[in-house]
Order: C-alpha cells, then sequence, then structure tokens
C-alpha cells in the first residue's frame, strides 16, 4: 500500500475544505473496495480524505413524501430503517440485503457504492428507477443531479475532485407501483453480481400501466433501458408479451457487447433474460 | 465391548477455545527480534527455460541475499513420491508458479519491492495442457522421455457385455480444483543451540524434516520442525513449499526468516484437485444384478507427480463403488502437463470417480425400469462380498444400514411442500473409502505414553491437528483407557524433537492408526501401573485393582489406594510405554487383485434440490446423510465432518473449477474462485451408523474423507429428477444449466 498522506474530516465543512486544498484525493470511509484496490497497487500515490467519523452524513428519514438517506449510512445502517419503509420499495431493501455479507454491509456505505460507479453495483439500480436524487457539495457551491445522470463510464462518475456526495433523496413511489429486484449471481452470500434488474411496475387489470427498468451489468454502468420500458407500457401481461420483451432485451444488451468474446454474450443472454423474467410480475 | 465413559461423548474440542478466541498461534502470528522477511519469485511462463539477472535486486536498499538454485546447500529436489520438483528451478520451467528465486530483506516491503528488479528471461518452449495430447509421442515433454506417469489395469473375472439384458455407458468430467484452506502458507525459522528450527503449518512434520535435510544438506537429527496450528488443510500441505526456502534462508544467514503467502500465491504454490475424464460402462440382467462394469481414467497430475500413481490406484480401486460386480475391468491412466500440479485432496481420486459410478447406476435403474433404492438393495457389499479387487468384506460393512435411513428420511422429505414457482427433485448417492496408504505400504503409527511428575497422563505423538479433531480424539482414547476425564490428558504432538512419528493427516488415518497405537501404549502403560501399584501397597496379585482419575484402588477395598504422582516419585523411569500400530494392507498383483486399503467406511446421502427455471440458480434444501463410523468416538466431531465434508461436495457440483487457460489459473482469489458459503448450505439431518469394525480403537474408523464423497453424485442425481438433463460435467453452473436446459442457448 503506497498512501502519500491522510485527513481526517469530523464535518461536512471541514471536508470540502480538505478537498479543495488537496489535489489528488480519494474519499474513503468504508474502504471495502478502495483497500483492495490500495492493497492491490491499483492506486498509489494518492491522498486519502477519511470521512468515516462525519456524523451528520449518516441518517435515513422520511420527510413527507420523501426519503432522505445521508451517503455516510452504511447498507446496515440503512437495512436498519426497513421497518419504516413503505412495501412499495421493497426492491431496494432487497437489493442492499444481497450487497456481500454482514461484515462488508457494516462497512460499505451507499454514498461509496454510488461514487464507485461500478456497472456491478447493487444499490443503485434500484435508486434509478426510484428516480434518486443526489446533493452534491464543494467549497463553493450545492447541486442536485439524477442519480441517471451521475455515471460517465466504466468507474467514471460525474463527481469533481473538490466534490462531496451528501445524500440521496427519492420519492415514495405510488402504492399501485411495486419495486422489484432481481441479482443473478452464482452463490446466495458474498457473491460479485454478473447482472440485475430493478423494475418499478404499476399493473392494473393485469395491463402494464406503467414501468421504469434499470439494469446493472449490461453496459459500463447502470443505466435506466427506456427501451426496454417502451415495450411494455400499455401491454398486458401475459407470456406472449413477456417473451417478446424478453428476446427485445437480448439484442439491446448483444448491440453493446457485440466485440466481446462468445462465452461472454452467451452469458449476458442468459442473465438478462433470468433477471427480467423475475422482475416483471 | 465394555461400558464406555468418555469415547461416544461429545467432548468439547482440546483446541477449541484456543481457535474461537483467536489465542491459537498460527506461523503469520509470529514475529522474532531481527527476523527477515522472504518472498518468492515465481514464473508467469509454463513451460520455458530461463536465465536470472539478480545484479540490480540484490543492491536494492535492505536487501540481504537472493537465493536461486545455486545457493541450495544440499540436493535441489524435492517429491512425496518422486523428486521431480525443484527447491528453485535451475534448467527448466515446468508450470506458471514454479519458484525462481528467494529474495530475503529486512523488510517485507523491501523484499517485494526488490523482486520487481530481478530480470528474468524466457526462452519458450511449446507447452502441453491436455492429457490427452499429452499421451502422444511427438507432444512437448515435461520430465524425461513419456508424459505418462502411471498406467494401471485392474481386472476381475472376464466382461462380456453380450451377456447382460442392459448396458449403458457414459463418460463423467470432473474439474480441477482447489482445496480453499482458510490459512495461506506461512513459515518461520531460526538457529537455537546450533539446530535449525522451522515452524510452520503442515500435515506431517516429520516427513517436512526428512525433505528439508536431504535439500539443505543436514542431518535430521540438526532440524527441528514445530507445527503450529493449522487452518485447513484437506491434502493441499502434504507436499513441501514455504518452508524449504526459510530453512534455506536461515541456514545460510544464521538469522530468523519469515515468510506468508497471500491468497494468489496460495492458489499457485499447492496442489490441486485432480481433473479426471472418466468413461464407464455397466452391464446388469434383467433382475438388476450388475455382472459387468468397465471403466477407463485419465487423470492430469500437472507438472509433477506429487502422489499421481496413490490417486489413480485408489480412483481405479474404488470406481466400481459400494457394489459387488463379478467381472471388472479398469484402465487407469496419469500424465504430466504444463498445468498447475495436481496431488492429494480430500477423497484422494476416490471423490472423482464415485461422480461416475454413483450416476451410471441410476442411469442403470432408470432402464431396468427399477427404482435407485432398488438397485442399490440389489449390488451392494455386505458382509462377505468381495469387492472389485477381490478383497473380503469380513465385518463392519453396513451399507445396508445406511441406505434404509436415507430412504426413510427421504419419504418424509418427499411429503414436505414444494415449492411451485421451482423445478424440484431428489437424488441419492452411497460411497465407500478405504482408509490409509495402502497397497501394502508400511502405514505405521507410533506413540509414547508417559506419566508426568503431577501425575498426569501425557501423550506423545507426531500426528496433526489440521481441524479435524486429531487431538480431542486422542485424548478421549486415552481417558478411556485410563477412567478419566480427556481434560486431565496433555497431547504433545507438535515437536520433532519431543514425539516419534505418527504418519501423515492424511487418507482418513489417523483416529484408525494413531488411535489404535495410543490404545495399545495406554494399555501397556495402564498394566505398568497395576503392577507397580499391586508391589506398593503390598497385594498378592493385581486382581480387582481399577485406575480412576489419576490414582488405582482395590474394588473391594476403595480405600487401599495410591495416586499416580506417588507411583512417578519412586518410579519415574518405568512409567512410560511404546505403542506402535502398522495396518493391514497387501500389493496387489498385476491385474490389480489383493487388499489394498483398510479399513472401509460407507455412508449414504440423499438431497432434495430447487432450481430456478428462469435462472439456473440450483439450490440445495435439504438433505439426510448417513455416515458410517464404526464407532464414533466423539459424534459432534463426526457430525461437524459431515457438514463440513458435505459443503465441500456440494462446491464441487455447484461451483467450482480452477479456470486454466494454457496452464494459468485466472480465478485465483476467493472473489473469482465460488466456493459454497452458510448461505448456500441445507440443514442436513446426519445420521450416525455405528457397527464396530473389530481391528479400529474401540472399534473407530476414519471418515475424514469419506464424508464429502457423495455430495456431488447424490446432488447431480437430483438435478437430473428435477430437470431430466443428466450433467456429466462438473460444476453445474446456473449458466451450465440454462445452455442445456432446453437447449435454448446452444
Amino acid at each position: 500500500m503506497n498512501i502519500a498522506d491522510v485527513y481526517k474530516a469530523e464535518t461536512v465543512k471541514e471536508c470540502i475544505k480538505l478537498l479543495a486544498k488537496h489535489k489528488e484525493t480519494k474519499i474513503i470511509s468504508g474502504g471495502t473496495d478502495l483497500v483492495i484496490k490500495l492493497n492491490e497497487g491499483q492506486i498509489e500515490g494518492i491522498s486519502l480524505v477519511d470521512i468515516s467519523s462525519i456524523k451528520e452524513l449518516n441518517f435515513v428519514k422520511i420527510e413527507g413524501n420523501t426519503i432522505h438517506i445521508g451517503s455516510n449510512s452504511t447498507f446496515s445502517d440503512v437495512l436498519n430503517h426497513k421497518s419504516i419503509f413503505p412495501k412499495s420499495i421493497k426492491g431496494f431493501v432487497e437489493a442492499l440485503e444481497s450487497v456481500g455479507s454482514p461484515q462488508i454491509r457494516n462497512a460499505g456505505t451507499i454514498g461509496g457504492n454510488i461514487c464507485n460507479g461500478s456497472p456491478a453495483a447493487d444499490s443503485i439500480p434500484p435508486l434509478i428507477v426510484l428516480g434518486a436524487k443526489l446533493t452534491i457539495i464543494s467549497k463553493k457551491r450545492e447541486r442536485i443531479v439524477d442519480i441517471e445522470d451521475f455515471f460517465l463510464g466504466k468507474g467514471k462518475v460525474d463527481l469533481g475532485s473538490n466534490e462531496l456526495l451528501k445524500s440521496i433523496s427519492f420519492d415514495i413511489p405510488n402504492e399501485d407501483s411495486k419495486l422489484n429486484f432481481y441479482k443473478y449471481s452464482y452463490r446466495n452470500a458474498l457473491s460479485i453480481t454478473l447482472g440485475s434488474v430493478a423494475a418499478l411496475i404499476d399493473i392494473q387489470n393485469n395491463i402494464v400501466q406503467d414501468i421504469k427498468i434499470a439494469t446493472g451489468g449490461f453496459s459500463a454502468y447502470c443505466i435506466r433501458e427506456r427501451e426496454m420500458e417502451e415495450l411494455m407500457i400499455g401491454k398486458e401481461l401475459n407470456e406472449e408479451n413477456l417473451n417478446y420483451l424478453l428476446n427485445s432485451a437480448k439484442k439491446i444488451v448483444q448491440k453493446r457487447i457485440e466485440t466481446f468474446p462468445n462465452d461472454f454474450k452467451v452469458l449476458k443472454n442468459i442473465t438478462i433474460e433470468g433477471a427480467l423474467r423475475h422482475v416483471i410480475r | 465391548m465394555d461400558k464406555l465413559n468418555i469415547v461416544g461423548k461429545s467432548s468439547f474440542r482440546v483446541d477449541g477455545i484456543d481457535k474461537i478466541s483467536g489465542r491459537s498461534i498460527y506461523p503469520q502470528d509470529i514475529k522474532l527480534k531481527e527476523m527477515f522477511h522472504a518472498v518468492t519469485l515465481r514464473s508467469t511462463v509454463p513451460h520455458a527455460t530461463f536465465t536470472l539477472n539478480t545484479e540490480k535486486a540484490s543492491k536494492m536498499s535492505g536487501v540481504v541475499k537472493i537465493f536461486t538454485a545455486h545457493d541450495v546447500t544440499g540436493k535441489n529436489e524435492h517429491g512425496v513420491l518422486f523428486k521431480d520438483h525443484q527447491v528453485f528451478m535451475d534448467r527448466k520451467i515446468n508450470r506458471i508458479g514454479d519458484p525462481l528465486a528467494l529474495v530475503v530483506a529486512e523488510t517485507l516491503k523491501e523484499a517485494k519491492v526488490a523482486m520487481k528488479e530481478i530480470e528474468v528471461l524466457y526462452n519458450e518452449l511449446p507447452g502441453v495442457f491436455c492429457p490427452l495430447e499429452a499421451m502422444n509421442e511427438d507432444a512437448p515433454k515435461i520430465h524425461g522421455d513419456s508424459n505418462i506417469i502411471a498406467n494401471m489395469k485392474l481386472e476381475k473375472g472376464t466382461v462380456d457385455f453380450s451377456k447382460c439384458d442392459v448396458v449403458v455407458e457414459n463418460t463423467f468430467k470432473v474439474p480441477m480444483v482447489e482445496h480453499a484452506f482458510l490459512q495461506p502458507e506461512s513459515a518461520v525459522s531460526y538457529i537455537e543451540d546450533d539446530k535449525l528450527v522451522v515452524i510452520s503449518s503442515t500435515q506431517y512434520p516429520h516427513w517436512d524434516r526428512f525433505e528439508l535435510s536431504l535439500a539443505l544438506g543436514l542431518k535430521e537429527e540438526n532440524i527441528k520442525v514445530l507445527n503450529a496450528a493449522v487452518g485447513g488443510a484437506f491434502g493441499g500441505r502434504e507436499d513441501i513449499t514455504s518452508q524449504i526456502h526459510v530453512a534455506l534462508a536461515t541456514k545460510t544467514l544464521k538469522k530468523p526468516v519469515k515468510i506468508t503467502y497471500g491468497r494468489e500465491e496460495s492458489f499457485l504454490a499447492h496442489s490441486k484437485r485432480h481433473p479426471m475424464t472418466i468413461r464407464m460402462k455397466i452391464g446388469a440382467l434383467k433382475d438388476g444384478k450388475i455382472t459387468a462394469m468397465k471403466n477407463e481414467i485419465l487423470a492430469d497430475s500437472g507438472a509433477y507427480a506429487s502422489w499421481a500413481p496413490s490417486v489413480l490406484r485408489k480412483a481405479m480401486t474404488h470406481s466400481t463403488g459400494p457394489y459387488e460386480i463379478e467381472n471388472v475391468k479398469v484402465n487407469a491412466k496419469s500424465v504430466y502437463t504444463n498445468n498447475p500440479f495436481t496431488g492429494a485432496m480430500r477423497g484422494f481420486g476416490a471423490t472423482q470417480v464415485a461422480v461416475g459410478y454413483e450416476q451410471i447406476i441410476d442411469q442403470l435403474a432408470e432402464e431396468l425400469g427399477i427404482s435407485t433404492y432398488e438397485i442399490r438393495e440389489k449390488n451392494i457389499l455386505r458382509i462377505g462380498s468381495k469387492t472389485g479387487t477381490s478383497q473380503t468384506m469380513y465385518n463392519s460393512v453396513p451399507v445396508d444400514r445406511c441406505l434404509e435411513a436415507v430412504k426413510k428420511e427421504m419419504e418424509i422429505i418427499k411429503k414436505k411442500p414444494v415449492n411451485k414457482d421451482m423445478l424440484t427433485g431428489y437424488g441419492i448417492a452411497l460411497s465407500i473409502y478405504g482408509t490409509g496408504y495402502g497397497n501394502g505400504f508400511p502405514d505405521v503409527s507410533s506413540n509414547i505414553a508417559k506419566i508426568n511428575s503431577d501425575g498426569k497422563i501425557e501423550i506423545f505423538s507426531g500426528f496433526t491437528e489440521v481441524g479435524q479433531g486429531a487431538k480431542t480424539v486422542m485424548a478421549q482414547i486415552a481417558s478411556e483407557v485410563f477412567n478419566t476425564s480427556s481434560s486431565n490428558i496433555i497431547i504433545n504432538c507438535e515437536d520433532t524433537d519431543k514425539v516419534p512419528d505418527s504418519g501423515t493427516a492424511a487418507a482418513s488415518r489417523q483416529t484408525y492408526n494413531t488411535g489404535n497405537a495410543v490404545k495399545k501404549s495406554c494399555e501397556k502403560l495402564k498394566d505398568i501401573i497395576l503392577n507397580l501399584a499391586q508391589k506398593e501397597l503390598g497385594l498378592n496379585n493385581n486382581i480387582g485393582l481399577e485406575v480412576k482419575d489419576e490414582l488405582v484402588y482395590l474394588r473391594t477395598l476403595p480405600s487401599m489406594e495410591i495416586t499416580f504422582k506417588d507411583l512417578f516419585s519412586k518410579y519415574k523411569d518405568e512409567l512410560s510405554s511404546k505403542g506402535k500400530f502398522v495396518a493391514q494392507t497387501t500389493q496387489m498383483d498385476d491385474l490389480s487383485q489383493g487388499a489394498p486399503y483398510w479399513p472401509y467406511g460407507f455412508n449414504a446421502l440423499g438431497v432434495k434440490v430447487e432450481i430456478d427455471p428462469a435462472t439456473g440458480r440450483i439450490n440445495v434444501v435439504d438433505g439426510v446423510f448417513a455416515q458410517d463410523v464404526g464407532r464414533a468416538i466423539n459424534p459432534r466431531l463426526v457430525e461437524g465432518q459431515m457438514d463440513g465434508g458435505f459443503v465441500m461436495g456440494l462446491g464441487y457440483a455447484l461451483y467450482e473449477d480452477i479456470n486454466l487457460v494454457d496452464g494459468e489459473i485466472k480465478n485465483r482469489k476467493f472473489s473469482s474462485y465460488i466456493i459454497p458459503t452458510a448461505k448456500d448450505m441445507p440443514t442436513l439431518k446426519k445420521i450416525i451408523i455405528e457397527d464396530p469394525e473389530e481391528t479400529g480403537p474401540f472399534g473407530a474408523k476414519g471418515i475424514g474423507e469419506s464424508v464429502t464423497i457423495p455430495a456431488a453424485p447424490a446432488i447431480l442425481n437430483a438435478i437430473y429428477d428435477a430437470s431430466k438433463v443428466r450433467f456429466t460435467k462438473l460444476p453445474v453452473t446456473p449458466i451450465e444449466f440454462m445452455k442445456k436446459f432446453g437447449n435454448k442457448y446452444d
């Protein structure tokens, strides 16, 4: 491990000051991804800004119809509030429960999961279909970004070196909607996502009134799948329409991975089909 | 048999508190004054000649010395059967991961930085990675003129399938897999009173001492091996690794040296399970009686032989399963390739072949139109049966009882509700495992029992506690003889200077072999004590003298007593006794007929699986496991082995595969090499079947390997039951399942 310096911030104010002052820094909180990269020498020579003690960023609260989660909340912190979450965000809870192991959920934070920009991040697809907004702060300004627009490439996010993700907010979906999530993985714990899908669906009389779909692991980053959504809106939920969606979804995904080896293409076909079957219901 | 007081009770593990409280000392935990740190430079290509330039690296900050083949002070070779490994490579690289040099520096960081500065120039040679191709005459040769290490045959009766009413055949492919023990290799060495001391985590300290003496050019009496706590082994610690390098460095530098592998290096350093291609053909009469079986086995030994002939022999002799078959023919080969080397792993060849014989017998039952239970009931070994090697089963053959117990429980399991969204299936498997090195090889355990100055019983024996519970079992055997609590027995097993050789913690042999030696020495010591007590108490004879809680008393007049401590004060030198046990096996003839192993252990397993038809995710959700143990010395430890063995077999069936590309392990991390977790494990009902083995200590047999064998075939049979797809290649990952199920993705 090769680190230049470590700065510890106790408050948001201290943190954005440190970020403004020092270039070439990485923010660390749970460290479940960053420490591995440091140990393996994938990241070298940078300074760390440790935000793990910033208590004001560790919260889960419901204000009116909106849920706010502080970026420094661990997966376990959020899951401890499970009982106050409405049923309509069940898939968000399931996504957090599918993260790693109890030890990883106790250390890893939701802010870290988002800012890593991993295409396989478990918490992101549900947050995309919930239309979550990210509040980002720097010494100069505070801004709000749609989570969907936050991801720019594999591991690349819309966050300046002087900026800090403060919180994640989303509106509770209406009572007729349900949020389904499926993570396709090899085993039942400590498993890396092969592909995941979140769908926020409103079904009335077996007709899909509205649907939002987001995937992880089928693109360079987690994305909203509008093309897939349009194939289902207004349609009856039957095997024929579902099969049409599944076949189209495979084509959509295959287009993105044209240059990849055949084994990988087969894997993605199987995972998108299996995961979609689990969430469109 | 007399009533037993300690044997059969689930005593708490002797090493339990230390293990769960973190007090156990592993080599990783040891820090000595002025200790140097070492790292190993390993080859990155599979087949090449090479030159090294260490000039720049040796001048780096903190570097003490860089060791290469030139610095080996004894013979630059090692190996459990053949000396085909080198301490450091001097001629030719045979696999990715061969050790080229050892950088010793003042700090670990300096050693790592310097290692990057060693220049390696490879002159790559064509490699061979497929065992079938490796047998071609023009294939690149790994060692010598031929890549074939062993070519064995077994013949019993005359195989003639035209006499059978039903014949089925299939080819099974089992992958190379990793032991995945939790504690990676680590070793520390230092000099103490002119003696070289090596601390490591090994399965056989006395063998390590012998190999060190050859490679270092030292006499064995000038080396002491101390076995620290061992974080799992499963066969992966039988071939020497890190300890030979630190020992050489300490011998030369006269300073303590430590080495610890990370997970990725651990994947590279030790052996793997032999991948095998197993072709089986089996024939039966209309009534279900199996009359002929013909098997062909091809095993990939990788770059080194390790235990190749022994593993192959076990695979060949066990390929008929726990069944009596009149006519058998088997051909088995093991070959060198440029893949990672394979060797001992839980089941030692017997695990691989069970994937075949337990599936093909289900296929046969289907062809015959009889149940999977009926076909087994008709063919299993019973008292008086003869195995494929014509060995007579004369006692303790409770295969029928194992099968019956599983059948009964599976009826209950089948009545439980099923998940309608899932494909549900049920499968069973039986297995057989013969204990010991076998084939007439002298399989010896030695032991000394003594009374110490506190009047306590001390056991001295070179067995190793690798997690299987050997320390607890030996203490229970000794305490049974002396009628005292097992916590009063002092076990010494870690120091080669103090304890006699008791062989490897391998081949499921410690409970049976060393257990017998411990029992013998304790019984002899008890006789000595009774005779001395008779003398001290002024009695006419020793009739009616009993021992209990470290004293001797007269049953008819209990106040007439003398403590072991008092006896020690007078007869110190007499209170010691040796015990030795040699297992009875014979060397087989040219057609592999004979009595190669003893005793044999059996089991039966039934499982329920659920398969998600949308994703191919397979979960084992219920199961029942009946295990023959002869007699359970410690039932809770037996159940622990059953759970552990099952989960290892579960990984074999569903998850694990060393992903090789031109000899390179691509998934050498636990994030990419998938082993089961607690959440993948069903609640398993465990039934211990007791049918005492006449020659075992209190009737006990070893079960360490047996418990892992039936898991994979039972799961595969259940997958077939659920999906009607027969998987012959492991592992059945969700992707592999979906490719075959419905043929949608081919």
